[in-house]
């Protein structure tokens, strides 16, 4: 008996209809997304009153990436940057105002109260695992450049906010918790992650 | 400039040993379903053509694999899958294949990277099963800012290490990838790029794939 020969090849003119077929509805799709971006931007694009306020509170501050962010709450602008050898992330309504300063941390950096009752919140998770601390600073564009030059923290919120995996309710997932200066929890949310199906195939 | 001086030093080790070089294409499509919460169902479609091999212009078409595979999510960063794959041959000889995996997402600060450690059984009329033994690492990386929004672009590089037993003989071969993806929305994607494949089945062997890659989810 011969072997049977069964051959599938791609003709080009069926491989471009099939493309078109498939992605017309996501390019459709795609243009009525809720716009919600973050990318770099140009320095000259960032409003002067940001560059401004960065360059009198950290001063001699060079290498600092902008990143424009749009959601449905609007425009802002993002600094990032290493400082004092911490990644430091500040962000600017549109019209340069800061809004808030975000500093990664180690969870052995943090004040000690704040520290123990965050360790405990963990604790009390199944399969834990931490992936990202970081400080929050919130107030007004004077006390927020006061905490930095003079380390004054009146007027200012502290948050912490947190990005972990773990088994809440039954959803091991990745997750979002946001907690207050004293390391108590305000809210939490889950985490939406991209497909992984070019990383997987 | 790192990603420059990649293709850089890609292109010059393929031009260097060029006498071996195959060149083609492999055109891929791959589509996920979920299953429930936690698992998934996926097949992928791809097919090698090659156009230029040892020198000369030479039109060949080698093969289509139909792979099917049901993944489990272990956590939210890890899964294991288990696929089958049927290949169509030129030559006719078919093949069966039987694929394990496990891969597992690591999160950077600026970018994704992809684990994956496959095991695979080879089961052809015309040959003794071949087993195989891979580790793939690939990185996405956004071209524009830190994440990868709709319709951004991004790179992905990759390298697999593909160990092969078959008759009592080992095969050592190196698959280097490097794509340009756009992301048109979460769950659709394009990437068109290079996969330039190393190997050494009785000498030094060359093969150079542009590839065009679909992901689709449902």
């Amino acid at each position: 008996m011969t072997a049977k020969r069964l051959k599938i090849g791609f003709s080009i003119e069926a491989f471009a209809i099939c493309l078109l077929v498939c992605f017309l509805p996501s390019i459709a799709s795609a243009q009525q997304a809720k716009l919600e971006r973050e990318e770099r931007t140009k320095l000259r694009e960032v409003p002067s009153d940001a560059k401004n306020w960065l360059r009198d509170a950290y001063e001699g501050k060079k290498n600092v990436k902008w990143y424009k962010e749009t959601n449905e709450e609007g425009v802002s602008y993002e600094a990032k940057f290493k400082w004092n050898q911490e990644f430091h992330s500040v962000e600017f309504n549109d019209e340069g105002a800061v809004l808030d300063i975000e500093v990664d941390r180690d969870l052995e950096d943090v004040d000690s109260q704040a520290r123990e009752n965050l360790q405990s919140y963990f604790d009390s998770l199944q399969k834990f695992r931490l992936l990202k601390l970081q400080q929050q600073f919130s107030g007004g564009a004077g006390d927020l450049e006061d905490m930095m030059d003079e380390d004054e923290f009146e007027n200012i919120t502290v948050r912490y906010e947190v990005e972990f995996y773990a088994l809440i309710e039954g959803d091991y997932e990745l997750w979002e918790g946001l907690f207050d200066e004293s390391g108590q929890r305000i809210s939490l949310r889950k985490i939406m992650q991209r497909p992984t199906d070019n990383l997987d195939y | 400039m790192r990603v420059v001086l990649f293709v850089g030093l890609l292109f010059s080790a393929i031009f260097s040993t060029s006498q071996n070089l195959q060149t083609g294409i492999l055109p891929q499509v791959t589509l996920t379903a979920p299953i429930g919460d936690k698992w998934e169902y996926t097949f992928k479609a791809e097919s090698m053509q090659s156009f230029y091999s040892e020198g000369e212009q030479d039109y060949q078409y080698i093969r289509t694999d139909l792979q099917n595979f049901v993944s489990f999510r272990l956590t939210p960063f890890s899964k294991l899958a288990g696929g089958y794959q049927y290949r169509f041959l030129e030559s006719g000889e078919n093949s069966h294949r039987y694929i394990q995996q496990y891969s597992w997402l690591q999160r950077l600060r600026q970018l994704r990277m992809g684990h994956r450690i496959r095991t695979d059984q080879t089961v052809s009329p015309a040959e003794k099963t071949e087993f195989r033994f891979r580790y793939r690492l690939s990185t996405e990386l956004p071209l524009n800012g830190s994440t990868i929004d709709s319709r951004e672009f991004y790179l992905i590089l990759s390298d697999e290490v593909v160990l092969g037993l078959q008759s009592g003989l080992f095969d050592l071969e190196n698959r280097i990838g490097l794509s340009l993806g756009n992301n048109l929305n979460n769950n659709r994607k394009i990437e068109v790029g290079l996969d330039y494949r190393l190997d050494r089945p009785d000498q030094l062997r060359n093969r150079l794939w542009w590839t065009l890659a679909f992901f689709f989810k449902i």
